[in-house]
């Protein structure tokens, strides 16, 4: 027999395993009534304590969690076979614009046709005082869906404000031209 | 494993599960943790909860809900009488194919041509 002590929960360990019951929640809706999906949810978050229950550790860390997650079938798991053959639908794809490739021209002056400024106000707040070619690049890259993206272009501006780098239109011409627009979900995926 | 096997496998889920819960009052996991010991039948959850609550909401199955010590409430399942009915129809089909399956499989192919 199994003895389960009581378990302990972090609001951010929380999160982690209500993000995985709200996946499986999504994979079900509209193929199951909302009755059905909340039991399958409820089940499966009982499962999830349980095994948390048999781990010895005293202190339940992230890891402990991230583990147990691991265990489960993929959220994934609960559509039906001829829905798992068909691609996902895309976090914003009904607004979506139509993918254009992105063209070179002057970032600084702000001038890069092609690209959707949609996260531009979130990038304001953070380069606000940079200048509008650095608001787009900015952009640019929330706008691809790479959040990391962002990071690099703003190290590389550094540098190239310093004088170590060349400009950010030069050397990496390939990295910009092969992106595009994506649907702006800020580099997440679907998933737990 | 194999598509046909698969099939054969969801086909028999509902009547595994069924089977399972006849046995005793149980609750979700450990129904998985049951059918996981029986080679063949090694269900998972995914396959599991959906039939848990189909058979929940045509009330082939009754719910007793219990405080559990290791976090949110656990749900015991146990049969309604519908169940049993059902569970029993069920058996019978089974039963009767497999042993009409049987006996082809073991039939003599010379001696069913004479």
């Amino acid at each position: 027999m199994t003895v389960i002590a009581s378990i302990h929960v972090s609001e951010s360990l929380q999160t982690l395993i209500d993000c995985r019951l709200d996946t499986i929640d999504r994979m079900l809706l509209g193929r199951l009534p909302r009755s059905e999906r909340v039991e399958i949810v409820r089940e499966v978050e009982s499962q999830i304590f349980d095994l948390l229950g048999e781990r010895n550790s005293d202190e339940l860390t992230r890891e402990d969690v991230l583990a147990v997650l691991a265990r489960l079938d993929p959220p994934e798991a609960y559509l039906p076979d001829e829905a798992r053959s068909e691609p996902l639908p895309r976090r914003g794809a009904a607004t979506a614009l139509p993918r254009q490739p992105l063209r070179e021209r002057d970032p600084w002056t702000g001038r890069v046709s092609g690209i959707r400024l949609r996260r531009q106000g979130s990038c304001q707040g953070r380069v606000g005082r940079r200048g509008a070619g650095y608001q787009h690049l900015c952009a640019l890259a929330f706008s691809c869906g790479r959040r990391t993206r962002t990071d690099r272009i703003v190290r590389r501006l550094g540098r190239f404000s310093a004088g170590c780098a060349p400009a950010p239109w030069q050397g990496e011409r390939g990295h910009l031209e092969n992106a595009e627009c994506g649907t702006g979900n800020g580099g997440r995926r679907n998933g737990g | 494993m194999s598509h046909w096997e698969t099939q054969v496998r969801k086909g028999l889920v509902e009547l595994a599960v069924l089977a399972t819960i006849a046995r005793g009052e149980t609750y979700g996991y450990r129904i998985v943790e049951q059918l996981h010991e029986l080679e063949g039948l090694q269900f998972t959850e995914s396959t599991v909860y959906p039939v848990l609550a189909r058979l929940a909401r045509e009330r082939l199955l009754a719910i007793r809900v219990e405080p559990s010590p290791a976090g949110p409430v656990r749900r015991y399942y146990r049969l309604t009488t519908s169940g049993e009915q059902r569970l029993g129809q069920m058996a019978e089909s089974w039963k009767s194919m497999a042993t009409s399956l049987s006996g082809l499989l073991n039939s003599d192919p010379e001696g069913a041509q004479r």
